[in-house]
């Protein structure tokens, strides 16, 4: 099957043929539609992960896949022809981070779809079914391919981890494939939010989101509200004292977005004093994802 | 909300799609179109 492939990191990606994989009574092939890109996918290629250097090349990149079921396994209680979105975790089940429902800290992941296994920018993905979240008739498919990441990191960092609630004032850092949705999920859990981004054209995308915005986080002090809650989506290493500084007392920081080599600093004498909280984000968890893939249950 | 997903590219064009996210130079998240069905050629 067709795929574009790492074949050398900070090399352009190039087209493979590959084999079709193995295939267990328990498992779904998917056929890719979408593949949503993600800037961690560009971390992959450029080979600045942690798991980089022991990736065997070539390797398919991609983890927003949707798709549709064009084969399923006996054991699969899926029809061929349902279209799903996976999830990109293949989580063990019983470490602890899978018991105490953090599985995006699995100890012993199985498998990550396109980080360390196989992902969508080929024509197929055999995964087990657990991974495959039916979509509804009523998203399109190509809205989907934002939904396990984008949209998914976007909700754990503003609503679980964030604690954004009505009422709430909420600053987005970043306006990038996760900020301009986690705008739009502080605006639909009822927060002001507002947005901070140096792009023009992406400070215009985050105010027809019905976000105001502004272009540093050093212009954040010259609002009026308190902000209760920074999510930080840009991964710039300066932003977070800047955030810190924002954020009102007893307020929240919530980290998603980073750069490998470069450390964050923050002014721990302004956070201690005004007990900010800092906490970060990486992933959703199943069960933001979908009823089928449960943080309980081991996804192979 | 309405999910921003502003551009496809086809498959062949993978590397282009990184190198988009990359550089910053497209709005939300784009997507490969793989399959006949997704678009793609």
């Amino acid at each position: 099957m067709r795929a574009m492939a790492i074949v050398g990191y900070g090399a352009p990606l190039q087209p493979v043929d590959l084999a079709e994989p193995p295939f267990g009574p328990g498992d779904v092939r998917i056929a890719v539609e979408y593949c949503g890109v993600c800037g961690t996918d560009v971390k992959i290629a450029e080979g600045v992960m942690p798991f980089s250097p022991t990736l065997a090349l070539p390797h398919v990149p991609g983890h927003e896949i949707v798709g549709v079921v064009a084969e399923a396994g006996p054991d699969v209680p899926l029809a061929p022809g349902t279209r799903v979105v996976l999830y990109d975790y293949g989580t063990c089940g019983s470490c602890r981070s899978c018991v105490g429902g953090r599985e995006t800290t699995c100890s012993r992941l199985r498998r990550r779809i396109g980080f360390t296994d196989p992902g969508g920018f080929q024509e197929s993905v055999t995964v087990p079914w657990t991974l495959a979240v039916p979509l509804p008739d009523t998203v399109a498919p190509v809205a989907a391919a934002a939904l396990s990441c984008a949209i998914g990191t976007a909700y754990r960092a503003t609503v679980t981890l964030g604690q954004v609630r009505a009422g709430s004032t909420v600053a987005v850092v970043g306006a990038g494939g996760v900020g301009l949705h986690a705008a739009q999920i502080a605006r639909a859990a009822g927060a002001a939010t507002v947005v901070v981004e140096p792009s023009p054209q992406r400070r215009s995308a985050a105010v027809a989101a019905g976000a105001r915005a502004v272009a540093g986080v050093e212009d954040l002090r010259a609002l009026d509200d308190e902000i209760d809650v920074v999510v930080e989506t840009s991964g710039h290493p300066a932003v977070v004292p800047g955030a810190v500084a924002a954020v009102a007392p007893g307020g929240r920081v919530v980290l998603v977005g980073y750069t490998p080599g470069a450390p964050m600093t923050l002014d721990a004498q302004d956070a201690v004093l005004k007990e900010v909280t800092v906490v970060a984000a990486a992933t959703p968890r199943a069960r933001t994802c979908g009823p089928r893939s449960r943080s309980s249950r081991a996804a192979r | 909300m309405t999910p921003v997903v502003s551009e496809t590219f086809p498959l062949a064009d993978a590397g282009r799609a990184l190198a988009a996210v990359r550089d910053g130079t497209v709005l939300g998240r784009v997507a490969v179109a793989v399959s006949a069905a997704g678009g793609a050629p």
